[in-house]
Parts: structure tokens; sequence; C-alpha cells
């Protein structure tokens, strides 16, 4: 069959007809030398992304029986999916067309227009070249498992196993520890004074344990995980009977929460085990025993100091609950007993929620001494400080509770090297992006909830993890098929050298090693393909589908074409 | 009448930054030489380091590989 290219340029209204003569366009792109054997049909239009502009594309295509698409147009970002949409309805595989930019990098950079239209020429001819050595690509249905794995029973894993389990949706929510419930089933109250008390935390529990789609696996880890959106398969191991478990899931959210900042290990902290000195934790847990703070020797300690940032300036970020929390140990023992002296040493006070000021200014109303501190160091249960005034102090209290810094959970570190996760380098994971996509990761179909991605308290676990849910619901459909990239990396067997820097420099885990053909092979269904693979290989044995060398060279031939004359 | 020496620069673009950075000029209507062609990849680190030398051989006096 002959080729036969249809280009077809935009004036996209007055922005691109304006500034670019869009006339002389159609009329010297008819008589290119390079073109003169091929059959070019050249027309231009005047929005082409219209419904009137698409319909008359796809009549275009049809009637003329184009094998080749160029429409020069506005940047892809804007409508190269409409226009693959109009070869969808087509004979013309939607890869063998091509976007050109004429407005954004060309009409709009060049206030001449004769040079702005002898540019769009260039521009057009490049791409003219470029897509004749397109080849038709094949979009591939595959079927999806819609269940999802949950790792890590606290607040956030329990959120998304109740929001997603449902009717075509079976749950599987794996815990290390021998109970789910996390960290926060350790707290006395949640923030009392603000309507939110363990019973809430409670029922969430005894609803995951009545849902009959949500599968528990306490004292259990994640062993292996291989797959992509859609299917994965996943090995959990019991910690206990070492007994493994085969299960397969759509997706799989990463829920391992936090861990605390060892006090010990700062030296100004010079404490023993016999002195009264507890982590934030532990008062916690007094309180939840017996609704009071006891010292060592039994007694009821008569001062209190409260200490913030601890581990803040080595771990190099604001954990963000430390400062209410504490002001709820405040408001406790002064429930219990208001006699008690308390000395609450802040550095910067954090109250990033709209009900926390009001929290602090009702505890500051009950005679707590708030001291902002520059510098502070403990010995046993004394206490140096220096105030921010620059003001050396020393003073002595019967009990100190520390709230140390939250760091990542030592799994979060196991996650990334068995996922092939990236983190940031406070040691948290590392969404796409932190604003825009804050709950993904770079792996489809893996997402991140809670205290795993940044300090964060139990309400701000609970929105991500439903973030997390409404990403899952609207990815993985039950009963409906996805539609992996189709301009993924091959690689081509005959030369591959196994060397194996591919694996390497792929970000997505998409590349594996066939051990027995010593061969690297390809995942498509994982591969985005970014063609870090192809740079990287020294015996050029990986190709990019859609972006492959050839089809790049035209373009830098066109590019540097020999004798053109550009004045500047 | 001698010309004046206009580079001719070959530029690789990642789609996801520098390229949008590229649409972004000229939705802000900055002008730059219109030599440049840009080339559109998928990611900076798709630039198979032949193409800087063939790009040499063929005239290019200059090489942004934008990532």
């Amino acid at each position: 069959m002959s080729e036969k290219i249809g280009i077809y340029v935009c004036e996209c209204g007055p922005n691109i007809a304006s500034r670019v003569d869009v006339d002389r366009v159609v009329e010297e792109i008819e008589k290119l030398e390079d073109f003169k054997d091929k059959e070019l049909v050249v027309k231009k239009h005047k929005l082409l992304c219209s419904v009137e502009g698409k319909k008359f594309l796809e009549n275009e295509i049809n009637e003329n029986e184009l094998t080749h698409l160029i429409c020069a147009a506005c940047s892809p970002t804007d409508h190269d999916s409409t226009f693959i949409g109009v070869c969808k309805k087509t004979n013309l595989n939607p890869y063998m067309y091509k976007i050109v930019n004429i407005r954004e990098q060309c009409a709009w950079i060049i206030s001449d227009k004769e040079r702005a239209t002898d540019k769009a020429i260039r521009y057009i001819h490049s791409g003219m070249s470029r897509v004749l050595y397109q080849e038709p690509l094949y979009e591939k249905q595959l079927d999806i498992n819609p269940d999802v794995l949950i790792v890590g029973a606290g607040i956030a894993g329990i959120e998304a196993a109740l929001t997603l389990a449902g009717k075509d949706r079976k749950v599987f929510l794996i815990e290390k520890t021998s109970e789910i419930g996390g960290k926060s089933k350790k707290l006395h109250e949640l923030l009392q004074r603000q309507g939110v008390t363990p019973a809430n935390l409670k029922r969430k529990i005894s609803k995951v344990k009545s849902n009959q789609n949500i599968y528990s696996y306490t004292d259990t880890v994640l062993e292996n995980v291989i797959g992509f959106l859609g299917n994965f398969e996943v090995t959990l191991k019991n910690t206990k009977s070492k007994e493994q478990t085969e299960i397969l899931s759509g997706a799989v959210v990463l829920a391992n929460g936090y861990e605390l900042f060892d006090s010990k290990s700062l030296e100004n902290f010079n404490y023993s085990n016999s002195d009264n000195v507890f982590t934030a934790e532990e008062a916690e847990k007094m309180f939840k025993e017996d609704s009071k703070l006891t010292m060592r020797n039994g007694k009821e300690p008569s001062s209190v100091a409260l200490i913030h940032c601890v581990g803040r300036k080595e771990v190099g970020y604001c954990s963000k609950i430390c400062c209410s929390y504490l002001q709820k140990i405040a408001h406790s023992i002064y429930d219990h007993s208001p006699k008690t002296e308390i000395l609450d040493f802040y550095k910067d006070m954090c109250l990033p929620n709209k009900e926390d000021d009001h929290f602090y200014k009702t505890l500051k109303r009950k005679s707590i001494d708030f001291i902002r501190f520059e510098d502070i160091s403990l010995k046993g249960n004394s206490i140096n400080y220096t105030e921010k005034s620059g003001l050396k102090k020393t003073t002595s209290v019967d009990m100190v509770i520390l709230a140390p810094a939250m760091i990542p959970a030592q799994s979060t570190n196991t996650l990334k090297k068995m996922l092939n996760l990236e983190l940031h380098e406070t040691g948290y994971f590392q969404e796409p992006h932190v604003k825009i996509n804050p709950v993904a990761t770079n792996t489809d179909g893996i997402f991140i909830a809670g205290a795993n991605r940044s300090p964060c308290g139990i309400s701000e676990a609970i929105i991500q993890a439903q973030a997390v849910a409404g990403k899952i619901s609207t990815q993985l459909i039950p009963g409906e098929k996805i539609i992996p990239e189709v301009k993924v990396s091959e690689i081509l067997e005959a030369y591959c050298t196994g060397c194996k820097s591919c694996l390497d420099v792929c970000k997505y885990g998409a590349i594996y090693f066939d051990e027995r053909r010593a061969i690297s092979i390809v995942n498509e269904a994982i591969c985005r393909g970014c063609g870090n693979c192809v740079g990287a290989c020294p015996s050029g044995s990986i190709r990019t589908k859609h972006f492959t060398n050839s089809q790049l060279y035209q373009e830098v031939k066109e590019a540097l074409r020999q004798g053109e004359q550009i004045n500047d | 009448m001698e010309k004046e020496f206009s580079p001719k620069i070959l530029s690789f673009l990642c789609k996801w930054c520098s390229y949008t950075g590229a649409d972004l000029a000229g939705i802000n209507r900055l002008q730059y030489p219109t030599s440049i062609l840009p080339i559109k990849v998928m990611c900076s680190s798709r630039v198979d380091p032949v193409f800087l030398i063939k790009g040499y051989f063929r005239g290019a006096d200059g090489i942004l590989v934008g990532g």
C-alpha cells in the first residue's frame, strides 16, 4: 500500500493564523521535494479540536484512506488525546499520527510572521519525516483483580479497609503484631474535648472484625510481591508459624505507620531507666491503666515537665502532632490533680489544625508554665535550659515526659526494597508529587497512607486512607478491564548480553532477569516507556516503541538540516 | 556580506518537565531563536549518547538535554 500522508494545519482561531501565514504553510508543504513521491493531502482548518473539526478530520481520514496523519496545531499536552480519539473512530492506527506543536513552540514565540511561518514549515516537515517511520501499535486489554491488600492495620489501614471492602471487592488486611488497631489503640483518649474518644476507634475495629469482605491476618508480614496494577501475586508469611499464604490482589496499600525517635540516643538527654523520665507513649499507658501518672516509687508526681521537640533537630523535620498531644496530656494531668505543677518546655508551638488554638488557650488559663527554650539538657530529673531570651536556668521536677520525633518505621525500608519504591531523604515514602499526587507511589497500583509518608495525626491518616480508597475504586472497577501503556520498551533477545545495566536504571521495577536464558525481560504491564533503559543499554538491544532511534533520528536530521538558512 | 553567527541548537525535551516548560515559554510569549526544533522524549534519560555524537556530526553547535 502506498503511503498517503494527511497534513492538517489548524488555525486555532486567531491564535496560530494571526502569527503564521497558514496559506503559505499549506502551499509550501505540498511542494516539499522530500515527499514528491508520496501522496499528500494538505489542508487548513479553523479549529481542529472543535466538534466540527473532529468530524472533518474523521471524514478526511476515511475518505482519503490516509496511512499517516499530521495535525499541526497546539501542544500535545492540550489535544494529543483528542486527535488520538479521532483516529480510534477510523481505520487509522492512532500511532500512525503525530501532532506538531506550531502554537506554543512556534506561533507564540516568534513575533515576526515570516520567520514563524518558516519555522512552522520546518517543524511540520520534521513531523512528516518522523511519522513515516512510525509503526502501528495495538492496545491490549487485561482482566483485573479488584481485591486489595493492605499492609498495616493501624488507623489508616483500618479506614482504607472499611472504605474499600464491599460487594465484589475483598480486602486482605495484614498486621505484623498480634492485634489490629495499631498505635492509636494504645491511647487513653483521643482529643476527648473535641468529641473524639477511643470508643470511636473501637467501633471501627469491631466493624473490621465483623465485615465479611475483610480478611484480617495478624502476626503476618509481606514476604514477596510480584505483578502490576490489577494483577499482584502476593506471598504473606506468618511470623509465628512461619506458614506462607499466597493471595491475589489488584492493588497494594502501604499503611505501615511510624516509630518513635530514641531519646536516649541524644547526648544531652542523660537519664536511666530508674529515673522518672517517660515518653508520651508511656504516659498514655499510665493514664489508660489508672487515669493518673505514677512515679517509679508508686507516688503521684507533684511537678511534671513536658518537653517538646525531642530529636527534632536530629531528624530535620517537625512531627506535627506532638504539641497538641502534650497539651492533651497537660489537660489530663490537670483534670486529675489540679495542684500538680506543670512546666511545658516548647521550642515552637505547632498548632496546625483549626481546633488546636482553642485547645491551647483553654490550657493557658490553667496555671501552666509555658517556657520557650533555645537549648535543653536533662540529667535524671533535673533540667538545664536556656530560655529564648538567652537566660540560662536549672530546675528539678518529679517527672519528665518527652515528645520524641516520629521517624519512619523500619519496615518502610524493607518495603522499599521489596517493591522498588523511592524514599524521601528523611526515610519516609516518596510520593510522585507531594501536593498534586500525594498518596500514590512511583509504581502504579501501590499506594501509601498515614504516617509512613510523613508525620501525621489520626484525622490526616484517615483522610489519606479515604483518598487511597477513592483512587483504587476508580482504577479497579470490578468487571472492567485495564489498558496498559503501549509505548513500552522491548528487549531484542539476540542482542542482550545480560549485563543487567537496565535493571539498575529502571525506576518502575519493570525489568526482570531471566537467569536461565541470561537475558533481561521487560514486563510490559509495568513499563511506562520512559526509555531510561534504552539510554543505558550498552549493546543497543532495547527499543522503546513510538520513540525508537530511527524515529527520533528523523527529527534530529530535520532539526539540523544542512544548508538551512535561518536568520535570527 | 558576512552573516552574523547563529548557532544551531539541538534540543531534547522531557515530556513531563522541559517540554511543558517550552510550552509555558510560548504561553508567556517569551521569544527565542527560531532555529530550535524541540524533540520530545518520554524522559531525558532516553537520550542515548549516540544522539549527541550524531547531532554534532550533523552540524549542531550545541545540544540541550532538558530533564
